[in-house]
């Protein structure tokens, strides 16, 4: 019987997990981890926290099953509540930057002045700080439409902002892109 | 650049554009060298983007969040409300047990004997009130 739940369509799982089949709940989780994995580990980059808000990204949905009413698919659902954990946690992270940064910035010079006896940063590790030093609005953005390739409507319901504001942020977000990796790549 | 032809260029990379858009994009693309510009720069993000994002969680994530719902506590809103339904339930089969009592003892099926109010006289008041006097 549980082997027949991967054929099941997202309505019918969804009714299933509303009367209380964790099974069929379980499938969802299952369908949209990869969905819900590229949001938050956009926003927050790969660590033991991403793990954390992707798990309260579905407890959240579990218990919003019934007021879910299927105005907008479970994708879309899903990482609106992802989008907004994630954005919480950034803010939590910004109250916590004042106390660490200047530790990881020691550490990191540290480290790599012993291996290469020069800061020398990968072409991906330069993407991905360029992507940190973008506000949370518009590293939203970028990571909605550019890299998990939503459209731009489905960018302005997940974020609940109109369509002309996330364009404008994108256009912006990629100018100072621009300008942080030319930052980077004269400085090192 | 004008918002619609920006959303026209990041458009073209997810699905074809109909006869009339990708008329219009390739006019931009030999007219504006900020168009081009632009093109390709998205090209590259994307592209960068895509190998910069490692999306997936560790191994067994169904797993945690199933483990994580049958740990975690009930929602407040849910606990109190399924605390109240139990209560509410006892309470009205109590009330509807001590009715019974009072119409059967008073044997009229009025609202004052269902909550077993009893009518008294001003005479009845002022007998009870001469003992102390």
């Amino acid at each position: 019987m549980n082997k027949d739940f991967h054929i099941l369509p997202d309505i019918e799982l969804l009714k299933r997990s509303r009367d209380g089949d964790v099974t069929a709940f379980r499938e969802l989780v299952k369908r949209y981890e990869s969905k819900v994995a590229a949001t938050v580990i956009g926003m927050l980059g790969q660590c033991d926290e991403a793990d954390d808000i992707g798990q309260e990204t579905f407890i959240r949905f579990y218990h919003a099953l019934k007021a879910f009413r299927g105005d907008s698919s479970i994708g879309t659902y899903v990482t609106r509540i992802a989008i907004n954990l994630s954005l919480n946690e950034l803010k939590r992270r910004e109250r916590r930057r004042f106390l660490f940064t200047r530790i990881d910035l020691e550490k990191e010079q540290g480290e790599s002045a012993v291996e290469n006896g020069a800061v020398r940063f990968e072409e991906k590790d330069i993407l991905r700080r360029a992507l940190e030093s973008l506000t949370p609005k518009f590293r939203a953005v970028v990571n909605l439409r550019l890299a998990e390739g939503y459209s731009t409507e489905e960018t302005a319901e997940i974020l609940q902002i109109p369509v002309g504001t996330v364009l404008s942020r994108l256009q912006r977000a990629q100018k100072q892109l621009q300008l942080i990796l030319k930052d980077y790549k004269e400085g090192f | 650049m004008e918002d619609s032809l920006y959303n026209l260029l990041l458009r073209s990379f997810d699905a074809p554009l109909t006869e009339n858009e990708q008329r219009r994009f390739e006019d931009a693309l030999e007219t504006s060298a900020e168009f081009r510009a632009m093109r390709e720069e998205v090209v590259r993000l994307r592209s960068d983007l895509h190998t910069v994002h490692g999306s997936s969680f560790r191994p067994f994530f169904a797993e945690r969040v199933m483990n994580r719902l049958n740990s975690s506590p009930q929602p407040i809103s849910e606990y109190f409300f399924a605390s109240f339904r139990s209560v509410a339930i006892g309470s009205a089969i109590l009330v509807i047990i001590l009715s019974a009592y009072n119409i059967s003892r008073e044997n009229s099926f009025t609202v004052d004997s269902a909550l077993g109010i009893h009518h008294q006289t001003l005479e009845q008041i002022l007998a009870l009130e001469t003992p102390f006097e």
